[in-house]
Order: C-alpha cells, then structure tokens, then sequence
C-alpha cells in the first residue's frame, strides 16, 4: 500500500459535485458510511504505540494496524459485554500469542477516542479494476459535558494504489483543477486524537530517568529523583483502584522500593528524624501491598502449573486457585480502600510538602555535598559488598543468605539506574553485568517464594476430604518440580557471580567511580 | 520471502485458479503476497483485472532490476500482482541466449525479497528453460492433478524428471484438483493413491465446481462471489495445509 495522503478541505467543499468531476475520467464507486466511534487503545505504558501499532475499537470490531503506513496487522470480533483487556481472554492461540507478545501481562485502556463521518469512493478503471481509492473523513471529538461536540478536521484521504502512478496524475490535476490544495502526508488517526485531547504519547515510563547535573548537591539530586517517582507513585494509583492490571500494582511497588532504598543509601544527606520516618512509613505502605503482590504472581502462574501437572493431579489446583483469587480480592479491597483513605493522601502531601520545603532546612552532614563524588563513595561501597557476600556463596548456601546477596544487587542497581546520567561513560555495561545476575537471584527468589506459598496452603488445609487431598497431590507436586528448577538455578550461581565479581569487572567499577571520589562522605 | 510454484506440465488442470485463490487467502492472513503471472495468457492477471504496464515486456522482466515499478497493487490489500504480457511467449528463446539460463528467476526475484513474504506463480504448462527455473527458485512447488490415468501418469513424469535432472523433489506436492465425487474412475484414483502413497498428495481436493469457473465472470476470487460455496471452502482448507508446510 502506497502513503496515504491528505487534503484539508474548505467548508465549501461538496462531495457530490467533486464526484461529478471525477466521472469526467473515470467511473466511480461512491458510498456513505455510517457515523462512528473510533477508540484508540493501548497499556497504561503505552506498548502498543511504542511498537507503530495503533490498535483501535469500531463497535465489536477490534483492529491492528500500523499507525504510519495503515497496513492492517490483525483484527478480531469481541461480542462480551466486558470490553476486551487482556491477551489471555482471546481464544485463537495465533492472536492470543501475537497480542501478548506486545501487551504483556497489561490492560489494554481506552487512550483516545474520534467520531468519523466518511464518505469513500473507489476510483476505477475501463477494467474495472480500483486504480485509487478515496474519502472524506469528518473528524469530530464526542460530545463533552455540556454535550457538545467539537469538530477537529474536515479531510480528504487519497489512497494512491501501486502501479497506477499515470491514472494517480489525472485524480491529482482533477483536484487541482477543482482548487483544492496539494496533497500531504496524511496525519495518523491516532495523533489527531491525541493532540486534540493534548496527550503526549509513551509519556509514562516506570523508570526514573531524572536529568541529573554533575554540579547540583546530592540533596538537591535527591529531591529531583524523589519528586519523579512521587509522580510515578501517583499516576498507578488510579489502576490500582480500579483494578485495571497487576503491572499497576507492581510499578508502584517498585517505586516504593526505590524511594526507600534512596533514603536507606543517602544517609545524613536529609535530617535522620525525617528521613528515617519518611522510610518507616512507606516501608508499612510497601508491607499492605505484599500479599496482594503474591496473589497476583501466583494467578499468574496458574496456566504454567496447570501444564506441569498430570491432568489427573491437575485438578486439585482449581480449588486452590478460587481461594487465591478470594484471599486477592480481599487484599485488593483493603489496599484500594486505604488509596483512598485521608491517611494515605496525608502521607503523599506531607512527603511532597517535605520534598518541597527541604532546602529551607537546616543542612545536613551530607546535603551540600556535590552529588557525582557522593554517589561514586556509595556506588563502589556497594559494590565492596557484593563482593564480599557473593565470594562465599555455593550451591550450598541457605536461602537467607541468596536473599542478601539478591538485596544487596538491587541496592547497586538502583544507585547506578538513579545516578546514570551523571556519569560521561554509559553505564548501560556494568548495568548489564549485574542484571544477568539479578534475573538468575531474582528467578531463584521466585522458586522459593512460590514453594513457601504453596507449603503454607498446605498446612491451612483441612485434615479430611477428597477435595483436600487433590489440592494437597497438586500443590506437594508443583512443590517438588519447583524444588528442581530451584536446584538448578542453583548450579549457575557461580559462574553468574564470578563474572560479576571478576578482576576485569572490580577494575572497571574502579576505574568508573573512583576517580569521582574526593573525600569520603 | 518463501516461494510457491503452481505448475503442472498438462494445462487445463486448475493452475491459475489456485494461484488466485491460494494468494488471496496469504493476504488475507496477513502475509505480504506477490502473485507472479508468468504464462502469457496472463489469465490470472485477467482475474484480477490488472493489466501489465505498456512499457513492461518479457526482456524487461528478465533484466529484473527494475521489475518493482511494474507491479500493481490488487485490489485486495497486501496482494500485489506483476501480470504476464504476451511477450513472455519468447521467454523460452530469451532465456536459452542467457547464462545460467535455469537459475535466472530467482535472481530476477531477489530486489522484492525484502518487500514480500510469499511470492506465488502462475506457471505455464510444459517442461521447459522457464519450467526450470521455476522448479530451481521455489521452496514449494503445488501440483493440481486432475484424478485421471492421464494426469497421475504426467505427475509421474515431473517426479521422474526430477530425479533426472537431481532437483529436490521434496518441493513437490500435488493435490487433486477438479474432483467430481460423482465420477467412479474419480473416486477410484485418490482412493487408491491414498492407500498407495499415504501422506503424498495434500488432504485437500478442490472440487469441480461452478463457482470456480465463474472466477471468470466475476474476475474475482471465488472466496469474494461465493465463499458458502465447497469450492471457496476448498481454497480456504487448501491455504491452511500450504500455510503449515512453508
């Protein structure tokens, strides 16, 4: 398919009459479509647009197609009266595959919508053979509150097909003759509908990348990365609330994490009291949503479980998972509640006024310290001691002491992802290094979590009855084959750690960050 | 890019039915498809009712830097079709003056690899330097085979020729093509190839059908006029089995 151009049509514009020119040279197929409601669909981070997908809804009909040269990718009918959301409620597996490839465990939300009023024609040869095809398209946005509508664009879309550039001159002199402007590229649909609505698309991201100068204060850094992921916390809470996804739930998780593990590393950079209240406090906020996270990685699991039984073992997990969906719902309620509570908002206002009001406090032992000498101190520290917990750990080593090391890789991670732009060399390699060891740590940690999870419905199980005993063969079994991927995480340990803690690696991480350091913080 | 050959040394056999057809299921299914016309007639460009540029000729086509701008758009979308002209009655003679005269087509093919991901021919009957190169650039090459002595023994043939002249006879797979279940002697012949040589010829048959052969008329897919139709059924359940084997 050729580009789609566009002609921004005056208000004196007749469809008919310009119809009439056309028959002058070529037969012409018209029609009137009816009125409808465009909506643009995508993840709350926007996987979609990011892969040129536009993905919209006429009614039943849901569409792909790629947002700059319009070629249809994929479509589907969608009759539930719920609107389509999740990859996993779709039937054929080669859709189910395609859509889950780009959406993940993700939503899909309504992010814009359009009201179109087309009228098309094709443009056909002697042969009766299409040799262009063209509509008008009003462009409306629905009606707002008052109930009115707001009208965006009256265009004219040309559709050249390939192979008929001789007949596509006759149409654009039919145009010309008829005063309508030259052709341009024709606008996406979906940028229409955003710009009308002001939305900036793929501005949400769960990452904090705050643009770091090397000449501000650790405090002032600081303040700047704790502003950004207050937004980052703020902008989940509403599909927390209203259920849309896990990933909500899980990007707001993450960020509690990062705002506690800022405060943990930049000690005497705020007043102690403060800080270390500020910590307690979104550490109990981090604990309320703990459960619920559980639930949601355990639902997650229950198509991988269901194929690593025997069906005739299998079907003890159906009753064990209505209890996990239960015990979730119950956790989802108290944590949307408390999103709304007074306490909640009181905490996000006072952390914001604190964030705000900082620098009119009293300095500190490290606030005034520049941010690039502070940082590095930490970053290599840190570094020290992953090290030194790494060294001793074998295929033999308690769970407890994986978990430190696991930590203590988390804690790094965040200092170098916070601090990145700070840095002239990219920190995307010792980045890299530590996430090839991470995801090894983090799979482990997962194993166990699920095994402790599953040992503890388990024993909450009632002594007697047949459904008890199915659910208890399912869960001892999906215990024992998680117990051997655990085992064999296991065995890669050492080669993931000492890659990350090999000679080469200490003297890049040296050569990286000592040199920052002028005196100790 | 995977090609698809429809070839069959006999004319008159559904050929150029199924390369139309089987190309409009592949766009359909989202693959970006090229039917290539190369028999003279250039019915299946008829089907389409795309006519070849005037500039456009069977030297043109051989030189094949520049065959991109003689492609036309279907109107079907991810469809395209570069039509035969009447010219390529003297591909036979042209290509015979060319060295590595059996190996042409797929380099004449390599500019729109990139652009496409299947391209399905229309051949022309017989065994011949263009047969050839068909055979040499296709990664699958589908046999209508009427359910007649005469038809089972041309196919017996191209696999022979196969052997001979040491091409990869795995590429080869017919299926039955213009099927009357009335016929005896019909029924006979795929009975008997299906105990013979099971898993051979695709589970497919495309039946002798009127709706096929008003494709004519309507200059359209048979799926497009009459898709209710067990001929437009046929086609569908023909592109599923072609879809799984490339």
């Amino acid at each position: 398919m050729h580009k789609r151009l566009e002609i921004e049509l005056p208000d004196r514009f007749d469809w008919q009459n310009f119809l009439a020119c056309l028959r002058k040279s070529f037969s012409v197929s018209a029609r009137t479509h009816p009125e409808c409601l465009v909506e643009f669909l995508d993840t709350f981070d926007w996987r979609f647009f990011k892969a040129s997908i536009c993905f919209t809804r006429i009614g039943t009909k849901y569409e792909l197609s790629d947002i700059y040269t319009g070629k249809h990718i994929a479509e589907f009918l969608w009759r539930r009266k719920k609107p389509y959301r999740s990859a996993a409620e779709i039937i054929p597996e080669n859709l189910k595959t395609k859509l889950s490839k780009i959406q993940g465990p993700r939503a899909v939300i309504r992010i814009a919508e359009l009201k179109c009023k087309t009228s098309s024609a094709n443009i056909i040869n002697e042969d009766g053979k299409t040799i262009a095809h063209i509509s008008k398209e009003q462009l409306f946005l629905p009606q707002d509150d008052d109930g009115n509508e707001k009208a965006l664009k009256n265009i004219l879309l040309l559709y050249p097909i390939k192979g008929y550039t001789d007949e596509f001159k006759i149409i654009k002199k039919t145009l010309d003759a008829y005063g309508l402007p030259a052709p341009i590229s024709a606008e996406p649909l979906i940028i229409t509908a955003l710009g009308a609505i002001k939305v900036v698309p793929c501005k949400y991201s769960s990452r904090i990348r705050t643009p770091l100068k090397a000449e501000l204060s650790i405090q002032e850094a600081a303040v700047m990365l704790c502003r950004d992921m207050v937004k980052v916390m703020t902008s989940n809470e509403k599909g927390i609330i209203e259920d849309i996804d896990i990933e909500f739930l899980h990007d707001y998780r993450v960020t509690i994490r990062r705002t506690r593990a800022l405060l943990t590393q930049l000690k005497g950079v705020f007043s102690p009291d403060k800080g270390d209240a500020f910590k307690q406090r979104f550490g109990a906020l981090g604990k309320m949503t703990n459960h619920m996270r559980d639930y949601d990685v355990l639902l997650s699991y229950r198509e991988k479980y269901q194929k690593m039984l025997p069906p005739v073992i299998s079907q003890g997990l159906k009753p064990f998972f209505q209890s996990i969906v239960k015990q979730r719902r119950k956790e989802y309620l108290k944590i949307s509640k408390y999103l709304q509570s007074n306490e909640y908002h009181e905490l996000i206002s006072d952390w914001s006024k604190f964030l705000k009001n900082v620098h009119e406090t009293e300095p500190t032992q490290h606030s005034e310290d520049n941010v690039v000498e502070f940082t590095s101190k930490r970053i290599l520290k840190r570094y020290h001691r992953i090290v030194k917990i790494a060294e001793v750990i074998d295929e033999n080593t308690p769970y407890d002491e994986v978990h430190a090391l696991r930590i203590e890789c988390k804690k790094l991670r965040y200092m170098l992802e916070f601090f990145a732009p700070l840095y002239d060399k990219n920190l995307s390699d010792p980045i890299a290094r530590l996430k090839k060891l991470q995801t090894l740590l983090g799979d482990f940690n997962d194993l166990c979590v699920q095994s402790d999870a599953l040992s503890d419905k388990i024993k909450c199980l009632a002594p007697k009855g047949t459904k008890s005993l199915h659910t208890a063969a399912a869960l001892g079994g999906l215990i024992a084959l998680l117990s051997i991927d655990r085992e064999e995480i296991r065995y890669k340990f050492k080669t993931a750690i000492s890659d990350f803690i090999c000679e080469d690696n200490l003297l890049y991480f040296q050569n990286m960050f000592a040199g920052k350091m002028e005196s100790d913080p | 890019m995977r090609i698809v050959a429809v070839y069959n040394i006999k004319g008159g056999v559904g050929k150029t039915t199924t390369a139309a057809n089987l190309s409009y299921h592949a766009a359909l299914h989202n693959y970006s498809t090229l039917l290539l016309d190369l028999d003279p007639q250039g019915a299946v460009s008829y089907y389409f009712r795309v006519k070849p540029h005037k500039k456009f000729s069977s030297e043109k086509f051989l030189k094949g830097k520049k065959i991109q701008k003689f492609i036309r758009g279907s109107d079907y979308e991810n469809l395209d079709v570069l039509p035969s002209d009447l010219s390529y009655r003297h591909m036979e003679l042209l290509l015979s003056g060319k060295k590595r005269s059996r190996r042409q087509l797929r380099r004449i093919l390599m500019p729109v690899k990139n652009e496409y991901d299947l391209i399905v021919l229309d051949c022309p009957p017989n065994i011949t330097i263009v047969a050839e190169n068909i055979f040499r650039a296709s990664d699958l090459i589908l046999i209508p085979v009427i359910p007649t002595t005469l038809s089972m023994l041309t196919y017996s043939s191209l696999k022979k020729f196969f052997k001979d002249n040491e091409l990869n006879s795995n590429h080869l797979k017919p299926f039955f093509s213009m099927v009357e279940k009335r016929k005896k002697m019909h029924s006979d012949i795929i009975q008997k190839s299906i105990e013979k040589t099971p898993d051979v010829f695709c589970n497919t048959h495309i039946p002798y059908n009127s709706s096929v052969e008003k494709m004519g008329i309507h200059r359209e897919p048979v799926h497009c006029f009459a898709p209710r139709t067990s001929g437009a059924r046929a086609f569908t359940k023909l592109w599923k089995e072609v879809e799984l084997i490339l």
